[in-house]
């Protein structure tokens, strides 16, 4: 299975939780968390969150930002954008900055939309 | 005061055909000390032991990774001594994450001494500082003598080696991560390391990094082309399919299996494995050395 180059930051430092992998309990990441796996309990990220299509969350997810192409039963809540791909499905609630859903992507639940905020413009 | 603990049969025996130049390098260098050469296997923890017990600040591992291991178990509980090491033997991974290549090298470095300092990792009873390896090239390592050289040689070890990848089966894993989460799923081969071997601006931290099955035959046959190299493969060089950070491990598989610390069998399944404030202060390369004393003095 040949991943694309940027799968993997270069100093190791990103978590990643490959196909076929069951992770149950609360799992906290400093940094990008890349799932291909399925998850059972509560996920807190300090970055980006990418939920890839193999993967299942049966979990709250708490993170900077969520791109989720596989499904989620459980809330979501980001700092900044929440984008729902086209295989993504989510099943919760969703509180975040932002939040695009994709052509075939599934959302059942309630959001709530913060916005982006007034920039300073030079 | 340097304390040389030279492994005679490291790398093939390679102490015997550089010892000579190596001696007069040091010599050139001012940092010749006492040389104490193993008669037999596991003496080096003692000789380091008794290095300082004699008041030696400087120990200089002369020999491979698993040379360089026993001189850190040996000084676990020993401050203020300077920890070094001239790469030597079959497999000098440690010395290469530290920035040193060769015994010339290394010379230089020594002489510079420049200091670095790093937590050590415990599993079980033993200590370690780079790499714990359990799976595919564990079970090979173990089983596959990779000891002599020659086209002849690599040819029955490659025979040997593709016979042994063919019988290996993929393990099932089970790990608890710092008691909060666990872990579960295949296992071709499996990794811990310290985050700042990789990444040196950051603290130390355990990185998990497990192989699974997708890419087998890449794998066994990268495992295989190392063997004709005469350059052993690592899990760090396959395709990580799962990463995580921690401060302690619980390591089980099914069926048990071997454990590797710093390229030397170090027991078995299940094992527990954690990041401990015991600190060894390491000789390192001078990038190295630079860049994490500005970080430490943030």
């Amino acid at each position: 299975m040949k991943k694309p180059a940027t799968y993997f930051s270069a100093n190791g430092s990103d978590s990643i939780i490959g196909a076929g992998v069951l992770v149950e309990g609360s799992l906290e990441v400093d940094g990008d968390l890349t799932v291909e796996g399925e998850i059972r309990g509560e996920i807190r990220a300090s970055g980006g969150l990418i939920a890839g299509i193999n993967s299942m969350f049966w979990s709250n997810i708490t993170a900077d930002t969520a791109s989720i192409s596989g499904k989620v039963v459980g809330n979501i809540q980001t700092a900044g954008k929440t984008t729902i791909r086209e295989m993504g499905s989510v099943t919760g609630d969703v509180d975040s900055e932002r939040l695009t859903i994709l052509p075939g992507g599934v959302f059942v639940g309630r959001s709530r939309v913060t916005g982006v905020k007034n920039e300073t413009r030079a | 005061m340097y304390f040389y603990v030279a492994n005679p049969v490291s790398g093939n025996n390679t102490l015997g055909l550089i010892q000579e130049k190596l001696k007069k390098k040091l010599k050139s260098l001012g940092i010749l000390g006492e040389w104490v050469q193993t008669s037999s296997p596991n003496e080096v923890e003692a000789l380091a032991r008794e290095a300082v017990a004699k008041g030696y600040t400087t120990v200089i591992a002369v020999g491979g990774d698993d040379t360089f291991n026993e001189v850190l178990n040996g000084l676990v509980d020993v401050d203020n001594v300077a920890i070094g090491v001239i790469p030597i033997g079959a497999n000098n991974r440690l010395a290469g994450r530290l920035g040193i290549g060769t015994w010339q090298q290394a010379c230089k470095i020594i002489a510079a001494r420049r200091l670095t300092p790093y937590s050590l990792i415990a599993a079980g009873q033993k200590y370690f500082l780079s790499s714990l390896e359990v799976g595919f090239e564990t079970e090979l390592d173990k089983t596959v003598d990779l000891s002599t050289t020659g086209i002849k040689a690599r040819a029955g070890q490659a025979l040997q080696s593709w016979s042994q990848a063919r019988l290996y089966e993929t393990k099932k894993f089970n790990i608890d991560v710092d008691g909060r989460y666990k872990m579960s799923g295949d296992l071709f081969s499996l990794a811990v390391t310290n985050l700042r071997f990789t990444n040196e601006g950051v603290a130390d931290k355990l990185v998990l990094e497990i192989c699974d099955h997708p890419g087998r035959h890449i794998q066994v046959n990268r495992y295989l082309l190392g063997v004709i190299r005469d350059k052993t493969s690592t899990v760090a060089d396959r395709e990580v399919t799962t990463r995580v950070h921690a401060d302690s491990l619980v390591l089980k598989t099914t069926p048990a299996s071997s454990v590797m610390v710093d390229g030397k069998i170090a027991g078995r399944t299940p094992i527990a494995i954690r990041l401990t404030d015991k600190k060894v202060r390491l000789i390192t390369e001078k990038a190295l050395s630079d860049f994490k004393s500005a970080v430490n003095a943030d």
